[in-house]
Parts: C-alpha cells; structure tokens; sequence
C-alpha cells in the first residue's frame, strides 16, 4: 500500500507540472511529423526527376543522339540542356544532381574503334551523385555495346561477303545500331527487387514510410527525455531531506525505490502508448496490426528508461545535473541508435556501435512490426535485450543507494 | 564600470556553470560530431567505401542441362569476386523459404534468387528469365548497390543476346549464312569486349566515363567547405546548432535577473548607489558577451574538429555580430515575460524549440523543402540569422550578407528594448 501511495505521488507531481505536457506529448508530436516530412522530401529528392545538365559539344551526332534519347527514357532523369560553364556552376548550387559532357568528336571516334573519354560532373561521395553515375554509366554502356556489335557484324560481313560499296556499308551499319539500339530497351534478362514484408502481408499493410523511421525514433528519445521529469524527482527528495525521512518511516529501502520505478515505469509507458495511437492514427503507422506486441515493447521500453532514470536520480547530485546527464542519454542513444536517421545509411563503425545501444534494438523491435510485417515472435529478442539493459540499470541504482546509506 | 562590474560577474558565474557550459559547448559539438562520425565514410570522399556490412545469400536454383553454360554458378563467382565491395558478403542457401526466414530472423539483408529456368532460357532463343532480390524492407542503400552490381551481370548477358540475335538478323539480310561456330565467335568476341570494358570503365586508368567534382571559375564564389556537399551539409548542420545554442545561451543568460531577483540581491542591488539603467544595462552587456564568447569558441573548434570553413572573414564577422545582437535581444525578450525561473525552463525550452523548428535549423541540409517553409523561415529570427550563414558558408562577399545583417540588428535591438522596457516597469 504505501509504495502505491509513493508510486502516486510521483505519477501526481509529475502530472501537476505543466513541463511534462510540453516536453511529454507536444514535442515529440511536433519533432515526429516535422522529422518525418523531412526524411520523406530526401528521399523524394533522391528518388525522382534528379536533373542532369546535357553538355553536348558532339552536334547531332549518331551517338550523342542515341545516348541523349535513352537517358531521357530513364524516369529517374530529367535532361537539362546547356554549356559547360553554366552546367559546372549549377551543380555546384545544387540546381542540376550532375552534368555530363559530350567531347566533340565523341560519336566517330567512338565508331572508328577509338576511346573517347565522357566527363560526368558530380559528387560522387553523395547518393544523389552515386545514383546518378550508376544510371549514365548503365547507358553509356549499352550504348558502346550497340557499336561493338555492328563493328562485329561488319567483321563478319567483309570476311564472308564484302559489302558491295561504301554506302551500303553505313547503312548496314545504321541498321544494325539501331536494331541493337531497340533491343536494349527491352532486354531478355531482367532483375526484380521485392521487399520481404509483401511476401506476408499484402492487406494489413506494414508499409514504410518515412514516419515508420520518425515515429518509433521520437517514441525512444523523448521517452528518453522523460527523465529529466523522472530523475529530478528522486534528487529534489534527497536535497529536500524527504527521502531521508522516509527512511525512518516503516517503508524499507526496497519500498521506496519500488515505489518510484513503478512510477516512472507507468509514466513512460502512458507516454509511449499515446504517442503510439498518435502514429497509428494521424500518421498511418500501422502499430495496431500487432497490438499486444507494440505493448510489449512499449512496456520494455518505458522499464529500460524508468531503470535508467533511477540510475541517474541516484547518482547525480543536483537538477541541472539531471537535464545534462538525460540530455547526454538522449543525444547519444537516439543518434547511435538510429532514432534520427536509419543505421544503414550511416559509415561501417557508427553503424556497428549503433547495433549494441538499446534504443537500436528498441527500434528494430517497432519497425519488425511496423516495417518488416513480422509477428509477435519478432519483438521477444528485442524486448529481452532492453529487460536486460533495464537490470543491469536497475542493478547500478541498488549498489549506489546502498552505499549511499 | 559598474556595469563592466555587473557584466563580469554574471560571465564568470555562467562559465562556472556545469549546466551551462555543456549546454552552450557541449551539446552543439556532441549532436554535430555524432552525425559527422556518421556520415564520416561520405565526408572522407570515398563513395560507398565505408557502408555497413550487407550479407547476402544467393538462392541457386539454377538447373542447367548437361554441357549447358552454368549462368547460376557464374553469378556466384561474380558476386565473390575480391573487385567487389568489402562490406559485401556473400553466401549461399539452399532454398527461398530459409532465406525468408533468415531475412526476417535479420541474419542476412538481401538475397538473390536464381530460378529454375535462368540458364536454359538464357541460352535459348528469345527465352526472358529473371534474378529477384528479396531484401529486409528497412534497408534502402545496400540493396540498391546491389542491384546495381547484378545489372553489370546481367548486362553482360543481355548484350551478348542481342549481339548473337542482331548480328544473325544483319548477316542474314547481307546475304551471309550464319552457322553455330560463327555464333559462337560472336558471342565469344562480345563477352571478351565487355569484360575489358567492364574492368576499364570501373577499375582503368583512364575509364570511358570520368566522375569529376564540379569545379567553378575564380569570379565565382567558391563554397567554403569546398566542393563536396556532403562537407557542405556538415557546415550547414553545424551552422544551425550554432544558432539554436545561441538562441537557448542567450535565454539562459537573462535568466540570472530574474535568479537574483528570487535569492534578493537584485533589490538588494537596486538600494545601492548604482542606477537601475546601469544595473540593467551590466545584465545585458553579460548575455551579449556570453554569447559572443560562446560563438567564437564554438566555430574554432568546430573549423578545429569538422574542418569547416565558415566563409570570408568580413562577412562571418557580420553574421556572428548579427546572431549575437538577435540571440541576446530575444533572450531578455523571452525572460522579461515570464513569471520566475521555474517557469523560464519550460518558456525556454518550448519557444526556442519552436522557433528553431520553424526556422529551418534542423532542416538546413534538407534538400527541396516546400516554398511555404522557406516563407515561415523570415518570421522567426533564426530564420534570418540561417540566411545570414548560407550567404557566408557559399563564400559570399561581406556586401551580400549587410542586409541580413541589419535586419538581426533591427530585430534584437527591438528585442532588447522591448525587454528593457518590461523590466524597468516589472522592477519600478
């Protein structure tokens, strides 16, 4: 009974303070759709109508003509024409994703067996740029390769039958680039990338989008945050002597600090469910196709961060002390745990700190719901392994208070 | 120089402060430095060089008839070859449901499944086949590199098929009879070429495709993180924490009047000698100073740390100046309204948030934000302050950037006597 009571005076005073609202449900509302209209206009950009300038000091040539017309097939593209000096300066605003340049010369040499060097003008170390250059490079590519077959038509005709003059010569040759030309707009072998999620569920729709990176990472950091409210608690009791005074009282040691996890656990775990319903409703994270597994992880969740708030409440000394510590706690457990941003698009060393941080594996529990369409099984790993962060938090609290006396 | 007094003593007691260093120092670096850490395999330049490890596990169901090329076991040599990326791995497994279950037990990121059919479909005239990729829906990047790479395969494939069928066609109709062996000399001459073309244009010295930085001509203003955009994010990034830590500095710093107001020494102040104005204006030289200080340090060590280069000496000194007169005019704005500092921690925290949101600080290296946003952006002074470093991290002369400049003058000095004004009566 009396850690009940001491469970509600937490859950009341933290109630009471018009802060939590703010920094509880506001912020991490307003953070979730703005982080998420961001992530969703990058990807956009990354994804569609990337425009490459077109540097064509080649004329009408056969070639350029024929490269100029399958890069302006590629949806992914659209062509944008101009000279050099202009095209060098807009990819360095960012106006155009890359220019690509076209030396005179380019489609004769090119017939007449000779190398000639194409210069694609972009950063390549940007995916922007990485995309684009795999895009021109696919083209250039099969455009080579139209020429290589004529030149080994042509091969086989003089040794078997010599054209008859020059003129038919370069209308066989026509014909043939042509004809390979067609044939590389529907080639025979083909590659299909499908997501493993539609393999199960076609219906109840676990669909990515970039609120099912926003709303899960905004759950975890600002659950995270939600020590500050937590922690303050426990250190404003032991700087106003109550806690000391409770320790003359009849409630053991055991008491008061259950009395006070139960109650951050509660009070993370409201958060984390109100946050979900915001997800599921206005954003259309689709959290309710496995509801008692999105409990489960929010309860894994909020006892992780009660724990962790304990820890902190115990071993600092004053206020300020807590805001820097949670603020430390949720700079460095959102952003290596890929809260802001998706682990894989971060460098091989973040990324593999990354993995061991409970918030990553909080969020590789939501998005096996949300993203990957899996089941209840899914979360059991991810769930264990933030119990497991919350003990040994848990553990580090007790030991402290212990020696504190 | 009572003033001065007044100033240096509450600079001390903010530089004292644990709270207040890590939130003005502190906080800024930590956020930057963990998106520099990253992205760092980008910013090295090195595209692609540093991605995590993608496992992948080829599904060869591939049945080829005897003496039949073995297209399916080709594939697995490419995909081993030592030219490709290290951090892709490769293995092989025996079927499409383990393969499921290894995707979605995280084991591996992709597979790639090999039908049945994949060779002698190949192999036969006008015979369409096709690879899948079955990745883990969470990832993007490593899959798509992925596919690349298997198109350079496939490729080779298709234009052999094309080369055999067009040439048979061509010779045909040039009078040429085409026999088996000429087939194969065809095709034999075509994969000889795409091989060489393939180690060329990925691997040679002087490839048919060169990737080259943009360069611009000396007229042009040249960015100051260099040419690399993902350089030029990072600057941008850091620019906008620059200004949200000076906007949350400048609030902080005002609070230590209503402080000394709750333990009694600002009336206490007040029943000496000293004028109210000069009390006030000691208060106001300290934001100022405190936040100039802050943001001085904080660009040297971030030129020190992240290599970032913040633009010609006149025009950053004018957008420091700037940020500096906006941050401290809206800091004693915001503090002059609220009740006590119990309550300026929340106003502090929601309203520079707020603003800083709406100013387009933590979107600064988003790529084709709406027009509306970047309207909303001028009616915050953040907003104006971002303005001010873009023009000075793009390597703009200082003329380009005295017009934001006098507009942050214009607002913080509004600010600031808007503040003024409050306190002077709140403590008449």
């Amino acid at each position: 009974m009396r850690i009940i009571n001491l469970t509600l005076k937490d859950i009341s005073q933290i109630l009471r303070d018009k802060r939590s609202f703010l920094f509880m449900l506001l912020m991490p509302v307003v953070f979730t759709a703005f982080m998420g209209f961001a992530l969703g206009r990058s990807s956009t950009a990354n994804d569609q109508n990337l425009a490459l300038g077109w540097i064509n000091q080649d004329g009408n040539s056969l070639l350029s003509q024929q490269l100029h017309s399958s890069l302006q097939t590629s949806s992914a593209l659209k062509l944008v024409e101009l000279d050099e000096s202009q095209a060098e300066e807009q990819v360095q605003q960012g106006k155009l994703a890359a220019a690509l340049k076209i030396p005179t010369g380019f489609s004769q040499q090119t017939l007449a067996g000779e190398k000639v060097q194409l210069t694609l003008f972009t950063d390549d170390a940007s995916s922007t740029g990485q995309t684009i250059h795999q895009i021109v490079q696919t083209v250039l590519m099969r455009s080579l390769s139209t020429v290589e077959i004529a030149r080994l038509v042509e091969g086989q005709t003089e040794n078997s039958e010599p054209y008859a003059s020059q003129a038919v010569q370069q209308t066989a040759l026509l014909q043939t680039l042509e004809q390979a030309n067609q044939a590389w707009q529907k080639p025979e072998v083909t590659i299909t990338v499908v997501k493993a999620q539609l393999l199960y569920d076609t219906t109840s729709a676990a669909k990515a989008n970039s609120f099912t990176q926003s709303s899960p990472g905004m759950i975890v950091q600002f659950a995270i945050f939600g020590l500050v409210n937590t922690a303050v608690i426990l250190v404003n009791e032991r700087k106003s002597k109550t806690l000391q005074r409770l320790l003359t009282t009849s409630i053991n040691r055991a008491g008061i600090i259950s009395g006070h996890l139960v109650a951050m656990f509660l009070i993370v775990l409201l958060q984390g469910l109100v946050l979900v319903a915001f997800g599921q409703i206005f954003l259309g994270v689709n959290y309710l196709r496995q509801p008692l597994a999105v409990l489960v992880m929010v309860a894994a969740l909020a006892f992780w961060i009660a724990c962790m708030g304990l820890a902190i409440g115990v071993l600092v000394k004053g206020e300020e002390q807590v805001l820097i510590w949670s603020m430390l706690a949720m700079f460095l457990f959102s952003a290596l745990g890929g809260c802001w941003f998706p682990l894989e698009s971060s460098s091989g060393a973040f990324s593999v700190i990354g993995h061991w941080m409970p918030s990553a594996w909080a969020m590789n529990g939501f998005q096996n719901i949300v993203v990957r369409g899996l089941g209840f099984s899914s979360i059991l790993l991810p769930a264990s392994i933030l119990t497991g962060y919350a003990l040994a938090f848990f553990g580090l609290a007790i030991w402290r208070f212990d020696q504190q006396g | 120089m009572k003033m001065i007094a007044i100033a240096l003593k509450d600079i001390k007691q903010s530089f004292r402060s644990f709270f207040a260093v890590g939130m003005m120092l502190g906080a800024p670096l930590l956020i930057t430095g963990l998106i520099y850490f990253a992205f760092s395999g980008l910013t090295s330049g090195k595209a692609g060089s540093d991605l995590p490890t993608l496992k992948v596990a080829v599904v060869n169901l591939d049945r080829p008839a005897a003496n039949q090329q073995n297209f399916g076991a080709l594939l697995i040599t490419f995909l081993n070859d030592k030219r490709m990326p290290d951090w892709l791995h490769t293995s092989e497994l025996p079927d499409e449901s383990t393969t499921r279950s290894e995707i979605d037990r995280q084991e591996i990121g992709a597979a790639v499944i090999v039908p049945v059919d994949f060779s002698s479909s190949i192999l036969s005239a006008n015979g369409s086949t096709g690879i899948t990729i079955l990745q883990d829906p969470t990832l993007t990047i490593g899959p798509s590199v992925l596919k690349d790479l298997l198109t350079q395969f496939t490729d080779g494939i298709n234009g052999g098929k094309i080369a055999v069928t067009v040439a048979s066609s061509q010779l045909a109709s040039n009078g040429v009879k085409v026999n088996s062996a000429m087939q194969q000399g065809i095709i034999q001459n075509y994969s000889n070429w795409y091989s060489d073309l393939s180690t060329d244009i990925h691997h040679g010295q002087e490839p048919e495709l060169v990737v080259q930085p943009p360069h611009l001509q000396s007229s042009t203003p040249v960015a100051s993180s260099g040419t690399n955009p993902v350089a030029n994010m990072m600057a941008q990034i850091m620019a906008g924490m620059l200004i949200f830590f000076a906007f949350f500095t400048g609030a902080y710093a005002a609070q230590s009047i209503l402080r000394e107001d709750e333990n009694g020494t600002l009336p206490r102040l007040f029943s000496t000698p000293t004028q109210r104005s000069t009390i006030l204006a000691g208060k106001l030289l300290a934001v100022f100073s405190i936040v100039l200080v802050q943001s001085i340090v904080l660009m040297t060590l971030a030129s020190i740390a992240f290599h970032i280069n913040w633009g010609q000496p006149l025009s950053t000194t004018l957008v420091v100046l700037g940020q500096v007169v906006a941050a401290s005019g809206f800091g004693i704005l915001l503090i002059s309204l609220v009740k006590n500092s119990r309550q300026a921690g929340a106003v502090v925290g929601g309203v520079i948030s707020s603003t800083g949101l709406l100013g387009g600080l933590f979107s600064a290296s988003v790529p084709n934000m709406p027009g509306f946003f970047n309207n909303i952006t001028h009616f915050t002074p953040q907003g104006w302050v971002m303005d001010g470093w873009k023009a000075a991290l793009a390597g703009n002369p200082a003329g380009q950037t005295i017009p934001t400049f006098l507009v942050l003058l214009f607002i913080g000095i509004f600010f600031f006597a808007a503040g003024s004004v409050i306190f002077s009566r709140r403590f008449a």
